[in-house]
């Protein structure tokens, strides 16, 4: 499924505006809804039991480097994780993110590893933001070849939870994933120090605890 | 917020940091290719070897105060306007292109021609190798797009390179119909990190020969090579002789000539630096390709050199003759007479030229930044040797072996004056 196109080929009205849009929509709703989020949540404060959130969103990956095209191209992105209370307003966990994109003779895809912070702003509000620092490399083959870099990388999202029970939530959610200073390696020789990945996504989750 | 811009702008900043670091960690290393002023300094064998034709209004003077001083302490012709500014007088002969507009002007300075020569002089005194002064021609282009070599990794790059070069490219006499060793000035730097900054005589082709250029294949030997030991090298010089003249310039009345095929020249090189144990160090194959030569290869001809200009007044007995393009331009439909192959009306000047630059590779990761070889690029050693030749080339090892697309075709650099000998 492709959602970007390169950024030359970006037009108005093209597939990629149109989900541009999307996920400011997404950003500015989880902002507003901040405003009033301390009367109307559900999220149980008390709670302090291990949850899980898998999400399927769609995104945007690119290789970087200082002479990587940075070209985005869309496809199926998605994060699995693992949170624990740590203290009032704040989650630790460990999550995954991934991206997937086909065309062009070559797969490309994005795996990440990402240790990560939720940040509640209200202790009890639905809106979070999530900081993290971790491992995430891009990759890019085809039947003879391989493209891979590898790069510590940091992690920023936003989300909101939308009880759907006392154990349930819906999180839309968007995040960036960003690391360089990397080793890129093609077909194992090294390309250079410098390599790097970007991924950004936009989608839903469902957190259970 | 377009997601896209998000993911270029930091790679964007990034790449030029990078290529600002590289830039100014070259310029140590190339910092000692001019030195002091030039007017006292020794001649080498290229300086002052012009001298004005009746044509020309420019004094031997004038011409040689474009001089710089080379590594040697010596002082070298250099790139100068056909026709000088400061007083209008014209030369008659070009280089190419400024390279003061080049980005790389600033690592290297202006190029001192000949310099490789003069090695020669002192790493083979009983092998000299003497280029005249027209043959030397620059091209440059800033911020090249590059092609890697991968598939996959293709589209997820944008390698950008600098590119300055110079090749003797003489194509007015008979010089290159046996001498396949020629000056080459190679500068190169790219956003990847390739990086090479090499002077040498490039051998191109086979010695004593050269490849016929209307059939890419035919090979014309033609005599012993200046100097006489030079080396085979990859690559191909092709010429035209006359047979291709006659077979597409001198056409019957049905068809116009096939100028391109008729007369074009295609210097294809084949470079190696290499170590003194013979192992690459640094390698790159530009083509430099001239569509109007003012000569062609006639084993019937005085000194062996044919004029094309005198073609488009002849006629074969069978009525074949100059049809249409160059000719028809240059003589007005046959109208006007007596245009000689050094008149500056002659359109077979070589001033219209382009350069392949074709694949870049380096196998330096675990060698010096600098690198001294013989005149040809061979026996490299990390120190300076008598009648070596400073190289400069990135520590690295290339993997994506950017490749080159063709600078220059759109130029054309005559002018008032210019004429053969070009």
């Amino acid at each position: 499924m492709v959602i970007f196109r390169g950024l030359r080929a970006v037009r108005a009205g093209s597939p990629a505006i149109r989900h541009m849009r999307l996920a400011t929509l997404l950003l500015a709703a989880c902002a507003t809804l901040a405003t009033a989020s301390v009367a109307v949540a559900q999220r149980p404060a008390t709670a302090r039991r291990l949850s899980t959130t898998i999400g399927v969103s769609k995104g945007a990956g690119a290789l970087t480097c200082p002479f990587c095209s940075g070209e985005g191209k869309g496809g199926l992105a998605g994060v699995v994780g693992v949170e624990l209370p740590f203290r009032t307003g704040l989650r630790f966990g460990l999550e995954g993110e991934w991206w997937l994109h086909s065309g062009g003779g070559s797969t490309r895809s994005v795996l990440a590893a990402v240790p990560v912070v939720h940040f509640y702003p209200a202790a009890s509000g639905p809106l979070f933001f999530k900081l993290g620092l971790g491992v995430a490399r891009f990759s890019a083959s085809s039947d003879e070849e391989e493209l891979r870099s590898t790069s510590l990388s940091g992690l920023v999202g936003v989300g909101y939870e939308f009880r759907l029970s006392s154990r349930s939530a819906l999180i839309p959610y968007v995040s960036w994933l960003n690391g360089n200073r990397g080793t890129m390696r093609l077909n194992g020789a090294l390309v250079t120090d410098l390599g790097g990945v970007s991924l950004l996504q936009y989608g839903l989750a469902l957190s259970k605890r | 917020m377009n997601p896209e811009i998000l993911v270029m702008r930091i790679p964007c900043q990034l790449r030029r940091l990078v290529v600002l670091v590289s830039a100014l960690a070259l310029v140590a290393c190339l910092a000692d290719s001019t030195g002091p002023d030039a007017s006292s300094a020794p001649p080498a064998r290229a300086f002052g070897i012009w001298t004005p034709g009746v044509n020309e209004t420019c004094t031997k003077e004038q011409h040689d105060a474009y001089s710089v001083v080379g590594p040697d302490g010596k002082r070298y012709p250099t790139w100068h306007p056909p026709t000088d500014p400061p007083s209008g007088c014209t030369f008659g002969h070009e280089h190419g292109r400024d390279p003061s507009g080049s980005r790389l002007a600033a690592l290297v300075g202006p190029i001192p021609f000949g310099y490789a020569n003069e090695q020669l002089d002192t790493w083979d005194p009983l092998n000299p190798r003497h280029e005249d002064h027209f043959g030397h021609k620059v091209e440059w282009e800033n911020d090249i797009p590059m092609r890697v070599d991968s598939d996959v990794a293709s589209p997820l790059f944008d390698v950008r390179c600098d590119v300055m070069v110079k090749l003797h490219q003489g194509t007015h006499s008979k010089d290159a119909f046996t001498n396949n060793v020629h000056e080459l000035v190679y500068h190169i730097v790219c956003n990847d990190g390739t990086a090479m900054h090499v002077t040498m005589l490039t051998a191109i082709g086979k010695p004593g020969e050269f490849v016929r250029s209307c059939d890419n294949s035919t090979h014309i030997a033609v005599g012993a090579p200046t100097p006489l030991n030079s080396p085979e090298g990859g690559g191909q010089r092709l010429i035209p002789d006359r047979e291709c003249v006659l077979e597409h310039m001198l056409v019957g009345s049905t068809r116009n000539s096939n100028m391109s095929t008729a007369l074009h020249e295609s210097w294809q090189t084949s470079n190696q630096v290499r170590r003194q144990n013979g192992q690459s160090i640094a390698s790159f194959d530009p083509y430099f390709q001239v569509p109007s030569p003012s000569r062609y290869y006639d084993a019937s001809a005085t000194a062996l050199v044919g004029r094309p200009m005198d073609m488009c007044y002849a006629t074969e007995a069978n009525g074949d003759r100059a049809r249409g393009g160059a000719c028809a331009e240059a003589t007005g439909n046959g109208q006007i007479t007596g245009i000689t192959w050094d008149d500056p009306r002659s359109p077979f000047n070589g001033v219209r030229r382009k350069v392949d630059i074709n694949g870049n590779r380096i196998s330096n990761a675990d060698g010096p930044l600098v690198w001294y070889t013989d005149p040809y690029g061979r026996h490299g050693r990390p120190e300076p040797f008598p009648g070596s030749v400073r190289q400069v080339i990135a520590r690295i090892n290339t993997v994506l072996n950017p490749h080159g697309p063709t600078i220059g075709q759109e130029r054309n650099y005559g002018g008032p004056g210019v004429r053969a000998p070009n």
